[in-house]
């Protein structure tokens, strides 16, 4: 036992230079890309209930890699001169020298996740307490196949690193490189990464795990002779020149093809004669505006552009229309930010012909403002309109959100239950919250929040046996707060701060959620007034068809796909443009037929 | 042409080896070997490089197995056994990778749990004797003091038999004849059994009991030092007519017209007397020789001191 014990001191006594530099490469690595997102966006760079995920998934990624990095010097490095045991020369079995190995890889690769998981979670109590640290726990362990696959997997490499000695360790740069494009590949969507970071990551793998290759490649074989090793560098370094760009056409070609895109955005001109509608394709960087002749059903590319713009410290994909998107000469007024400028043009929809009628640089607080009032208003949306300023304290069914109105400060702060939805009207924000056997509504005004609020009790329930709130859910709300879906132990209905009594859904209606329709070529506060609620839903169950029914009417239509959006043509018919499936419906105005205007590219 | 020499003793040989045949690839570097080694002796295994000579201590110390045949020291099996070979063995390799942070003292530490035998008071007299400083770190060592301290490690243990691989050459002459005398004598005294892998004749001449010559992976020539330091003459002559002349015994024979040079292992007054009484040899010297000789007389395949220019003979078998 003190024979292994000396062998195992030895292991960790032995790691060299080389490999401890490599184990700090991925540490260094992230957090340079934190503190990187920590300036871009002032710790605002994942929602909040995303953070513990990150931020275990980087502990673990941390300490893997460089786990990995260890063990590929611990088995390689006796290669070079011969096997462990010739070169030790002790009267052990072969057996137990690889087992020391391994108990000391253990070893440092346990003190490695320790050492991480206990940072992080200093970093977290000190920052936050201790709400935090469960819940990082839970996400570490949420994460620690991710971590058990890249240890495990260096398993297997070893073998393949102790045969080659440098260039295993050159082939672990590889494995890391690949393992940062991988973590920026699943981040992403949590992350939401500027596309200029996210090239540049991109390209800073690929240029790591091209010049780890070539490292690999040149470093054991001399023999290929100066020239070709030579000529190898230069296509790589040309290869390195071209990544970049290369990949940001194939991104941009994706992202203007709108079959590949969500619906963002979709106006109908008030002579019925084309819709116009905004896509942002799959990570919402990019948007284009497509033109759709709703006589034929072919949709023509008008613009597009790079859509990535900062609003209240997160991304956001914009372009769309704005409040009064049709000019007189029915043309369609969009204002789209690129790279960085905000731009705002005219697009003919007969002929495509783009004008532009001004640019501005997102560079000041009051041009960000503008784009605000005039991109978003009156389609207020929370995230903006509702700032959370203490994020970190966010559990699952809580959060503390500060009222703003604009740019705005309404000096009050409101704390939210899960499954309630919050709308600004004006000045006023609508809660609507579920309570303990009560779902309520609230209204709020900037002068008295929620102390003052106007409580409109809607509905009230016998709690379950040991059922605690909330059983109330809500499915949708119209912009301006008027009406509202709720379901209540398994029922429907449409509901409104009123105190009208709420309107019941059909029997065995399933998963609905609300949609509204707007008069076509209207939109903002006009448009929300003239709107049309209707409830998309399953009747029977959610494997049934989608239905889109209309509570005035009660009459109902099968529709081709999930979350439309819904305008009415001078006529009083509808356009339902699916946001997902690229799909244009026209749909009679008492819902009795319905034909496919546009039907997705297979 | 080998000479294959198995020993027969009376007690089972410490080293024995059985047809042992280790290949790389399609290179044979040791072929069909058959060897014994006794308690108590030591034997010098020359050979040119490349002959197999340090392959042969791998196989001993169970670091390399066998191609086919086998060797056992102390009746196990080198390579099933290895780590119970190694127990008992000291083994003191041409090129060893030491842990360069490690204090003489730290490595005697290191490695004594590994050794139930391991002796601290023989420790002691190994580093009084090789002058060792035990605060002194590895990396900090000379090649000579490194050899010293290998030896110094190789030996604390008290092994039955020790295998040495090109040991001194980083040592100078004094301290060479100090631990040759100190160390080695000091084993030789106890009746140990060493294997000494070693290009350098001084070292063979002052420890070698008996001389293993390897050539092309099999054993050339195998004698006790005494006989073959005896055996060894070489003698130049010139014979007419010189195209029919043979030797007596079966020498080395470099010819040029008809100049010879006979290089013998196993001379005895009676070829002498049968060169006297040749009346077609005259003009008969006897050359200086010593053991760096064998590889010449023994008839490797490139012996060191071979005239490119000459016209080799094989020696007709005697």
């Amino acid at each position: 036992m003190r024979g292994f014990l000396r062998l195992v001191g030895r292991e960790l006594r032995e790691v060299r230079a080389l490999a401890w530099v490599l184990a700090a490469l991925p540490v260094a690595a992230v957090l340079l890309v934190r503190w990187t997102m920590d300036v871009l966006w002032q710790n605002d760079w994942a929602p909040a209930s995303q953070r513990p995920r990150w931020h275990a998934m980087t502990v673990v990624l941390c300490a893997a890699m460089s786990s990995a990095a260890v063990a590929c010097d611990m088995f390689g490095r006796e290669r070079s001169n011969g096997t462990l045991d010739q070169i030790l020369a002790l009267p052990v079995r072969r057996a137990t020298l690889w087992a020391a190995k391994a108990a000391s890889w253990l070893l440092l690769t346990a003190a490695l996740f320790a050492v991480g998981a206990g940072a992080q979670a200093w970093h977290l109590m000190a920052k936050d307490g201790t709400s935090w640290t469960v819940r990082w726990a839970e996400e570490a362990l949420r994460s620690a196949p991710i971590g058990g696959a890249i240890v495990g997997g260096t398993g297997a490499a070893v073998l393949l690193v102790s045969t080659l000695g440098l260039r295993g360790l050159a082939s672990l740069l590889v494995g890391s490189a690949l393992a940062a494009g991988w973590t920026i590949g699943t981040a992403r969507p949590v992350l939401a990464l500027a596309p200029q970071v996210e090239l540049l990551w991109l390209s800073l793998s690929l240029a790591a795990a091209l010049v780890a290759s070539l490292a690999a490649f040149t470093l054991g074989r001399a023999w290929l002779g100066r020239w070709v090793r030579a000529t190898v560098v230069a296509v790589a370094a040309v290869l390195l020149v071209a990544v970049a760009p290369v990949y940001a056409a194939v991104r941009h070609a994706i992202a203007v093809t709108p079959d590949r895109g969500i619906l963002q955005d979709l106006v109908v001109r008030p002579d019925g004669r084309f819709a116009v509608g905004v896509w942002a394709d799959g990570s919402v960087r990019f948007s284009s505006i497509h033109v759709v002749d709703l006589a034929t059903g072919r949709t023509r590319e008008a613009a597009s552009g790079h859509a990535w713009l900062v609003v209240s410290g997160r991304p956001s994909p914009y372009a769309r229309a704005g409040s009064d998107p049709w000019d007189a000469d029915g043309r369609f007024v969009v204002l789209r930010a690129d790279d960085g400028r905000v731009v705002r043009t005219a697009v003919d929809p007969a002929t495509l012909e783009e004008e532009l009628l001004g640019a501005f640089e997102l560079d000041s607080a009051a041009r960000r403002a503008e784009w605000d009032a005039w991109a978003t208003r009156p389609r207020w949306q929370p995230g903006r309109n509702l700032r959370r300023t203490t994020d970190d304290d966010l559990r699952p069914w809580e959060c503390t959100v500060r009222l703003r109105s604009g740019a705005r400060d309404l000096g009050a702060s409101v704390t939210l239950r899960s499954w309630q939805e919050v709308r600004t009207v004006g000045d006023d924000v609508v809660l609507w919250q579920p309570e303990r056997g009560v779902f309520a509504a609230r209204k709020l005004t900037k002068d008295a929040c929620a102390d003052a609020a106007r409580d409109v009790i809607l509905a009230r329930a016998d709690p379950r046996d040991g059922a605690q709130p909330p059983f109330f859910t809500v499915n949708g709300m119209t912009p301006d707060g008027s009406r509202v879906l709720v379901c209540a132990d398994g029922s429907w209905s449409l509901a409104s701060p009123d105190g009208a009594s709420p309107i019941p859904l059909p029997e065995g209606a399933v998963a609905p959620a609300l949609s509204l329709a707007y008069p076509a070529g209207l939109s903002g506060p006009e448009a929300f007034a003239a709107a049309t609620t209707f409830v998309e839903l399953h009747v029977g169950s959610t494997s049934a068809p989608r239905r889109l029914w209309d509570p005035a009417t009660g009459r109902s239509i099968p529709v081709s796909g999930a979350f439309p959006l819904l305008s009415r043509l001078p006529d009083g018919s509808l356009i339902a443009a699916f946001a997902s499936q690229n799909v244009i419906e026209h749909i009679a105005a008492d819902l009795s037929a319905a034909r496919i205007v546009r039907e997705p590219k297979r | 042409m080998s000479e294959r020499v198995v020993v027969n003793t009376v007690v089972e040989p410490v080293v024995q080896t059985a047809g042992l045949t280790v290949r790389f690839g399609k290179k044979t570097v040791l072929d069909r070997l058959d060897a014994a080694f006794d308690e108590g002796t030591v034997t010098a295994i020359l050979g040119r490089n490349g002959t197999g000579k340090s392959t042969l201590l791998r196989v001993l110390t169970g670091f390399l197995p066998a191609t086919a045949g086998g060797a056992r020291i102390f009746g196990m099996d080198c390579w099933s056994r290895g780590h119970d070979v190694r127990r008992l063995t000291g083994y003191v390799p041409d090129r060893m990778e030491l842990p360069r942070w490690m204090t003489v003292e730290d490595h005697f530490r290191f490695l004594e749990p590994f050794y139930p035998t391991w002796d601290r008071a023989e420790e002691a007299r190994l580093v009084r004797e090789l002058d060792l400083d035990r605060t002194a770190r590895v990396r900090d060592l000379s090649k000579g003091q490194r050899e010293k301290h290998l030896l110094a490690a190789a030996l604390a243990h008290r092994p039955e038999l020790l295998l040495l691989d090109e040991p001194f050459s980083g040592l100078d002459p004094v301290a060479r004849k100090q631990i040759l005398a100190a160390v080695i004598g000091h084993l030789r005294d106890e009746g140990r059994t060493i294997l000494v892998v070693t290009h350098s004749m001084v070292d063979v001449e002052r420890m070698a009991d008996r001389i293993v010559l390897l050539d092309e992976g099999r054993v050339r020539l195998d004698r006790d030092a005494e006989s073959l330091r005896r055996g060894l003459r070489r003698v130049a002559l010139r014979a007419s007519p010189a195209a029919a002349w043979t030797p007596p015994g079966a020498p080395r024979v470099e010819r040029s017209g008809d100049e010879f040079v006979l290089a013998y292992t196993d001379w005895t007054d009676a070829y002498g007397r049968s060169l006297a009484a040749d009346p077609a040899v005259s003009d008969i010297r006897t050359l200086p020789s010593g053991l760096e000789d064998v590889y010449a007389a023994a008839g490797t395949r490139a012996a060191p001191d071979a005239s490119p220019s000459a016209e080799e003979v094989p020696c007709a078998a005697s």
